[in-house]
């Protein structure tokens, strides 16, 4: 697992106690700051892998810091927490430049799983015609996917999770970000629901080779072997 | 009514602050100064008539007696006079004063010794009785400086005026009288009702929203208050009934869980082996989200109760969204011999929340999918209707019996013989229901034997 320098503008203390406790025991480094103002400093002055940005800031709100840092071309992934609980607060914080949306009280499997998928996306070139992940190949051009050269038969959903959780390949991806963002539901559908398209897709992938795609108990799934 | 009683904001009105007595006191003080203006004008009228009948005969009487002679000596003034006299005796008063104030002749001796008209009066004795009689009365300059004096018996206007009097003062009282018993009638009437609707507010603001405002059935103004009031309280009482409710429902509905959370922490604690220990606490996250959960549904639910999501409505595609519903569903629903059958009327358009539309219809697609058994079947259907567009959703499941279709659709409403058996907080239909009034339209329920149908019914745009 890398290790990603981290940057937490977060003004609860108790929040910002868990979050980097979490974090730091995953590996990576993280520098708390509690204010707006320093902290829209902080970010656009180093180099940061992420920004883990509170809605509710003191002196200068999470919603105009990352507005003001999109418009210095500051590109860092934003993350944004939020106790507020409502859709239009998630569209409200992507249209601003977030990458990412989170409301508390989240899980720490969440958090990580969510901080992984920002960092890795950032790295995979959204415009690549062909991303791999063993002998699983998905071709974007023809919206076509084939294992070990055999073509698999998806539907236009089970290709939609692939392409999201080849993106994110070797790290887990769990049931909330699935309904974030391939059926953006901001409510929880049901606990089956994910659980049987992932069934039918992962019999679809292991029908012509080996276990590629993994349950991870009481976390998610992952596409591929863990990454180290 | 006794003035030391102490004057609270809704002890009743005194009786002289009621609007009744006030008005009544008003109006007696009007009618009397209109009966006092028509008596005066009456007064005037005829006495002004009168006057000028007298002051006529008064002219032609002296010039009768002057007969158009200008320098006529006082002897043909006395002969006329006596002859004047004759006519009509007693009736005309005359005499005739030389320069120096002496009396020559005439029936009275003191006649008032001014030129032109002057009232005077006479008083008149006679054997059994004494009287004064108002004579109006005329002057006349003579050529030798002395003076003609004409006179008529004028009592009659004393007597008009002394009757006007009593008449008014009649009239004053009657007035009065009439206007200040009617004026307490009223004000006692009103006070009494204002203390009707006092005594009523009063147990509202103790609590006891069970009271209502008493109606006369007169249809009165105070009648129209307490109906107003009356159906305040009513929304009251089934607000608090409400809040009441729903405040013990969230306690009931959260204890349990809360109680299992802490002895599974509780046993976790003592747990010697790591295995089991993590295995007790991840169950205890898995339901501190359920706890969760309910809480976000509870914020979701008053949030779209304020209507304040009305604002962001645009068009939406609701035969997209069923179709997108059903391919994320039909996987979980498609098990154990079940089926699922839908007709979807593509192009079934609406402005509304694409999100919370979502939102209703998984809610109900989730509760057909828990409640079905094994081999049964869930249909859905979509199409125009008269009165816009309509959803119907049906299950083969245990469905609910008409008389507690209410309490399904209410929060935690949850039906007993079933809420033991499928997890739920019993928030998924009230929501479903909140979403559909949200967007102008209603959800029914319907029993099917066996079997639930959810009938959504949204107005056409």
């Amino acid at each position: 697992m890398s290790s990603y320098k981290i940057l937490l503008i977060e003004d609860d203390l108790k929040a910002v106690n868990l979050i980097t406790t979490a974090l730091s025991l995953d590996g990576h480094r993280v520098t708390p700051i509690t204010d707006g103002h320093a902290g829209l400093l902080q970010a656009s002055m180093q180099l940061w892998d992420l920004l883990i940005v509170d809605r509710m800031l003191p002196r200068i709100e999470g919603l105009a810091l990352v507005k003001t840092l999109r418009e210095v071309s500051v590109n860092t992934p934003v993350l944004f927490l939020t106790a507020l609980d409502g859709i239009e607060d998630r569209v409200e914080g992507l249209r601003a430049g977030g990458d990412d949306y989170l409301v508390k009280p989240f899980s720490v499997v969440e958090l990580l799983a969510r901080v992984e998928a920002l960092v890795r996306r950032c790295h995979v070139q959204k415009e690549v015609q062909y991303l791999q992940v063993e002998d699983l190949l998905l071709d974007r051009m023809t919206r076509s996917v084939t294992r070990a050269g055999q073509l698999l038969a998806l539907t236009p959903r089970e290709y939609q999770i692939l392409d999201y959780m080849m993106r994110l390949a070797g790290q887990i991806v769990t049931a909330r970000m699935l309904l974030d963002n391939i059926w953006n539901f901001s409510f929880d559908p049901g606990t089956t629901v994910i659980e049987s398209h992932i069934s039918r897709l992962r019999a679809k992938i292991n029908n012509t080779g080996g276990e590629l795609l993994y349950t991870v108990r009481g976390k998610g799934y992952r596409l591929g072997a863990r990454v180290v | 009514m006794s003035s030391e009683r102490p004057v609270t904001a809704l002890a009743g009105p005194r009786l002289r602050h009621t609007s009744g007595f006030r008005l009544a006191v008003s109006s007696t003080v009007l009618a009397v100064v209109a009966a006092g203006l028509v008596l005066y004008l009456i007064y005037y009228g005829t006495v002004g008539l009168i006057n000028r009948t007298i002051e006529q005969q008064i002219i032609e009487e002296t010039g009768e007696i002057v007969d158009g002679q200008s320098q006529a000596t006082p002897a043909s003034l006395v002969a006329n006079m006596r002859e004047e006299s004759a006519e009509a005796p007693h009736a005309t008063i005359m005499a005739l004063v030389e320069p120096d104030g002496r009396v020559i002749a005439g029936n009275i001796s003191h006649p008032p010794l001014v030129a032109g008209w002057s009232w005077y009066k006479l008083r008149i004795s006679s054997e059994d009785r004494k009287k004064t009689e108002l004579i109006r009365g005329h002057g006349v300059r003579l050529a030798d400086g002395g003076l003609l004096y004409v006179g008529k018996d004028a009592t009659i206007f004393s007597i008009l005026r002394d009757r006007m009097d009593d008449v008014f003062g009649i009239s004053f009282l009657t007035l009065t009288m009439f206007g200040v018993g009617g004026g307490v009638l009223l004000g006692r009437g009103a006070a009494s009702r204002v203390k009707d609707i006092n005594r009523t507010l009063l147990q509202a603001m103790a609590g006891d929203f069970s009271h209502r405002v008493p109606r006369t059935g007169r249809d009165d103004e105070f009648d129209h208050l307490a109906k107003g009031i009356n159906v305040m309280l009513e929304r009251t009482e089934i607000l608090v009934e409400n809040i009441k409710q729903t405040g013990n429902e969230i306690a009931h509905d959260l204890r349990s869980p809360m109680a299992r959370l802490r002895s599974g922490l509780e046993l976790a604690l003592i747990e010697p082996d790591r295995e089991q220990l993590i295995e007790a606490v991840a169950l205890s996250i898995v339901q501190t989200d359920q706890i969760l959960e309910i809480f976000s549904s509870l914020l979701r639910l008053a949030q779209i109760e304020s209507g304040a999501r009305r604002s962001s409505f645009t068009r939406v595609d609701l035969s997209g969204l069923l179709e997108n519903l059903i391919e994320t569903y039909h996987l979980s629903i498609e098990t154990r011999g079940r089926t699922l059958l839908t007709a979807i009327t593509p192009d079934l358009m609406l402005q509304g929340d694409s999100a919370l539309l979502t939102q209703m219809l998984a809610n109900i697609l989730q509760n057909a999918e828990k409640f079905t058994p094994d081999g049964g079947r869930i249909s859905i259907f979509a199409m125009r209707c008269e009165a816009g567009l309509e959803i119907q959703m049906e299950d083969t499941g245990p469905g609910i019996p008409d008389s507690l279709h209410a309490t399904a659709l209410r929060r935690f409403g949850r039906i007993i013989d079933t809420a033991r058996t499928t997890p739920g907080a019993g928030l998924g239909l009230p929501l479903a229901v909140a979403i559909a009034e949200l967007h102008g339209g209603k959800l029914q329920l319907e029993d099917t034997a066996p079997g639930l149908r959810v009938r959504i019914l949204l107005p056409h745009t």
